[in-house]
């Protein structure tokens, strides 16, 4: 009687078990179709396609080039002087969008009163859209009818051409500092997760403010401010809005910054969306997916130099 | 000495925050009290002077604006639906069903982690470009069909904190499979919830290059729409009226700040709970 019982609550249970299962891939079934249907197979198309001349139009004379588009892209003076702009405009603004967001995070996270005010405040540029953002900023750039200039005139400095070639730099890093409060929630998160008796421990020692960054709020955030890191060297390498929407010129995503800020996914989405040149185009993609890889795989390999995972970790 | 050093300290941090904030919040005053200076004005104006409020019925008259709001709502719709119930359901199951093969299927989420974004969208633009699925709303039902593995990572780390005797109360009370995750799940959700509404609100209200490659300029959104928009006297293509695009740019940011504000501290929940810990 007992093993009779038993055993049906084992049948039942394997019962349970399989009904679980079978839910599960009902569950996921759409993920996997799709996953296969819209991501996989225009991957593998798009892989094949950067190997042949394809330009929309010429099917009847589509050939295999082999790797000629990758080589080309190589030697393209536009790709790789693009891809020059975009490290050096990823060099400075990623840094200093790290910075911002650090820094506005230690004054929110010693706010006692008015958090909440200033929190949304100063997180605020991070969610104005994109497209908003560019043509504020491209109107308060303007040479003669905007704020910058307005302001600086009164200290009898000469109104000054911010976006055209000598100051578009400038004016796209301007533009990127102050819409890159987006880190802000998450490193206040980690600041508030610092136990306090650290920072008192570190006091009686005799550890001034300075050495107490250093020494503990550094490693104990370490972990964000390599997430950080991370998403901004990807998001970087593929830069493409801003310059478009302070770029002159009324066709819209197809306007072509200057050259100091003509980004290498401005070049690519000429070639496809402009020229129909998706051969040509693909390959350029795939050498950025695989540049950024690159730098994704060294940026993780230097975490054990200064990433700092306490005993919270799970 | 101590108390009055705390105190010196306090001010100081607070006078910087103050700074801070005015440098943040300034350019979207000045773009507030430009889109009421006279629409004719090539001065910018620094506080409010003057109030003209036709700018507004002018940026909205001269483009089709309502059109391209309605166009927005439909993205917007189709991307929230989609998030909620797909996303959600994906991540559901990740995290709190058994079944053999499911780490092999998570690891397609992680793959696509793993991808910078272009490395999916731009050979899928070139993919419908060969097929010829132009101009149609149904290349974003499939995308959000599919779902995004961010989200749906975030949705399984959110649901896997939960102790599993959840399920086992609610199936010897009789709950059905489906009753569990409609009355346990989604009301335990609540903050992840927020989070997802309000990602795939600002990810679909801010997007102009998905429907820049898929849609023709009359099933433009607003973002598309206004990215290369210039108003100008209809007479006089050379005079460009910037307060009118200020009160078009005003009128696009609202939505997304009411959102934002109804939103918020599910928003600051939701990355306290969810925490990405590197």
């Amino acid at each position: 009687m007992q093993q009779q019982k038993s055993g049906q609550r084992k049948r039942f249970k394997l019962n349970e078990r399989k009904r679980d299962a079978i839910f599960f891939y009902i569950l996921v079934a759409p993920f996997v179709i799709m996953f296969f249907a819209i991501k996989v197979v225009p991957f593998i198309n798009g892989l094949y396609l950067s190997f042949t001349n394809y330009t929309g139009y010429n099917y009847g004379r589509q050939e295999f080039v082999g790797l000629r588009n990758y080589f080309r892209v190589l030697v393209d003076d536009h790709a790789m002087r693009a891809l020059g702009q975009t490290f050096l405009i990823g060099v400075i603004t990623v840094p200093l969008g790290l910075m911002v967001g650090l820094f506005s995070a230690m004054l929110l996270n010693k706010a006692r009163r008015g958090l909440g005010i200033f929190r949304t405040i100063v997180y605020l540029p991070a969610i104005i859209p994109t497209v908003a953002t560019g043509l504020m900023w491209k109107i308060i750039f303007n040479k003669n009818e905007g704020l910058l200039n307005f302001l600086l005139a009164p200290l009898g400095i000469e109104p000054i051409n911010w976006l055209g070639y000598d100051y578009i730099l400038a004016a796209l890093i301007i533009m990127m500092t102050w819409s890159s409060t987006g880190t802000l929630l998450l490193n206040l998160a980690a600041l508030q997760n610092i136990p306090e008796a650290l920072y008192e421990a570190a006091s009686i020692d005799g550890a001034n403010g300075w050495k107490k960054f250093w020494k503990i709020t550094i490693p104990m955030i370490s972990p964000v401010l390599f997430f950080n890191l991370l998403m901004g060297i990807i998001n970087g390498l593929q830069l493409y809005a801003q310059p478009v929407l302070l770029a002159p010129g009324t066709n819209g995503v197809l306007n072509l910054p200057l050259k100091p800020t003509y980004t290498y996914m401005v070049h690519a989405y000429q070639q496809i969306l402009g020229y129909s040149r998706f051969g040509y185009g693909l390959a350029m993609i795939w050498i950025l997916v695989i540049l950024i890889n690159v730098l994704t795989v060294i940026v993780l390999k230097t975490q054990k130099y200064w990433v700092f995972y306490g005993g919270t970790e799970d | 000495m101590v108390q009055k050093h705390k105190l010196a300290s306090s001010i100081l941090s607070y006078t910087m925050l103050v700074l801070v904030s005015i440098i943040f919040i300034y350019p979207l005053f000045f773009l507030l009290a430009n889109s009421l200076r006279p629409y004719i004005s090539k001065t910018p104006v620094l506080f409010f002077t003057e109030f003209h409020f036709e700018n507004y019925y002018f940026a909205v008259a001269m483009i089709p604006f309502f059109q391209y709001l309605m166009n927005t709502i439909k993205m917007v719709l189709i991307t929230i639906i989609g998030t909620l119930t797909f996303d959600f359901l994906f991540g559901y199951a990740f995290a709190r069903l058994r079944a053999p093969g499911k780490n092999l299927i998570f690891k397609l989420v992680l793959l696509q982690l793993m991808i910078p974004g272009i490395a999916i969208q731009i050979p899928q633009f070139v993919f419908y470009n060969q097929l010829g699925i132009m101009n149609s709303y149904w290349v974003f039902i499939l995308n959000a069909v599919a779902g995004g593995a961010y989200t749906i990572f975030l949705v399984k780390q959110f649901l896997t904190s939960f102790p599993l005797e959840i399920e086992e109360a609610a199936k010897i009370d009789g709950c059905s499979r489906v009753g569990i995750i409609f009355r346990i799940f989604v009301p335990l959700s609540k903050p992840l919830l927020g989070l997802l509404f309000f990602n795939g609100f600002n990810a679909s209200w801010n997007d102009f290059m998905g429907p820049q490659m898929y849609l023709t300029a009359e099933k433009y959104p607003l973002a598309t729409a206004l990215f290369g928009n210039v108003y100008f006297l209809p007479n006089k293509p050379e005079v460009t009226l910037e307060p009118l695009t200020m009160a078009a740019c005003v009128l696009f940011t609202i939505p997304v700040v009411v959102v934002f504000f109804i939103l918020q501290k599910y928003l600051v929940q939701g990355i306290v709970t969810t925490g990405i810990k590197g």
